[in-house]
């Protein structure tokens, strides 16, 4: 009976005891391959490729030249908060573009990657993009 | 009372009071993933190469940075990192309206990076791996400065 009442008790502390947390946040919308894949080097100009894609994050000037930049963030963390030990582990991946455009204001030069949706939940000691 | 019951007892109770000071101490683990890095045998190669811009963006993919390096002349950067914090946080309740904690922990910001920098013609003339206080900078950029049409008629 005893033993009975201990294992309750024990069953009780635990919801009180500890936590989990599972979070997903983003910033800026997707950027479509399709779109980025219809750009073309030599023909596609500043104009259309802002028409295509939206207004870009960033516009760096290179002397004469320019860049854009857009890009989409994915980042997940996960954790387990215990009465004794917290673990928390965040993973943060992006769809980056680079649009590169002469002083012709004609692109150049397409650079995209997409790894935004590898982004993982995962524990601290999980070895992942490996 | 059997010895291994008292063991029991003393162990439930020692965990009974553990949990009961669970704001004293707490010790953390936590990491932060940024980005992955890009293809080693890629970036040699096109390191090796001298490759033109073109050719390192198609085997590198799109940097996290772009910037104006010199006159003409451009930087890219390729940033990713992977913090794995530990650490022990102490609380200790003074009086009702005052409490004292310590956390201490090994932490660092920045991120590692790789920087790759091109002539006034494109082509990779030097590469750099370190130690990225901004990923998103890289280098000293330029100020901005309005355009010569405005500065002559001003």
């Amino acid at each position: 009976m005893q033993l009975r009442i201990h294992a309750a008790l024990a069953l009780l502390l635990v919801p009180l005891s500890s936590a989990c947390l599972v979070d997903r946040t983003t910033t800026n919308v997707p950027i479509s391959r399709e779109v980025v894949g219809t750009l073309t080097p030599g023909t596609t100009t500043a104009r259309e490729a802002v028409a295509a894609l939206g207004a870009p994050l960033e516009v760096v000037q290179l002397g004469l030249r320019s860049a854009y930049r857009y890009e989409f963030v994915v980042s997940k963390r996960a954790g387990l908060v215990l009465i004794l030990v917290g673990l928390i582990s965040r993973d943060t991946r992006s769809d980056r573009a680079w649009l590169f455009f002469d002083e012709e204001d004609v692109l150049t030069h397409v650079a995209a990657t997409f790894e935004g949706a590898d982004s993982q939940y995962a524990m601290p000691w999980d070895k992942v993009h490996e | 009372m059997s010895a291994s019951r008292h063991i029991a007892r003393a162990a439930s109770l020692t965990l009974l009071a553990l949990l009961s000071c669970s704001s004293c101490v707490r010790l953390n683990w936590n990491r932060n993933r940024w980005q992955t890095p890009p293809n080693k045998e890629g970036s040699a190669a096109v390191i090796a190469a001298g490759a033109p811009l073109g050719e390192v963006l198609s085997v590198l993919g799109a940097p996290v940075a772009v910037r104006e390096h010199r006159r003409d002349s451009v930087v890219i950067t390729y940033g990713w990192d992977e913090v794995d914090s530990k650490g022990v946080n102490l609380s200790v309740p003074v009086s009702r309206q005052l409490s004292l904690s310590l956390d201490v922990r090994n932490n660092r910001t920045g991120a590692r990076g790789l920087l790759l920098f091109f002539d006034r013609d494109l082509r990779l003339i030097a590469a750099e791996e370190g130690w990225l206080q901004n990923p998103r900078d890289g280098v000293r950029t330029r100020r901005p400065s309005l355009p010569e049409t405005v500065l002559s008629t001003s």
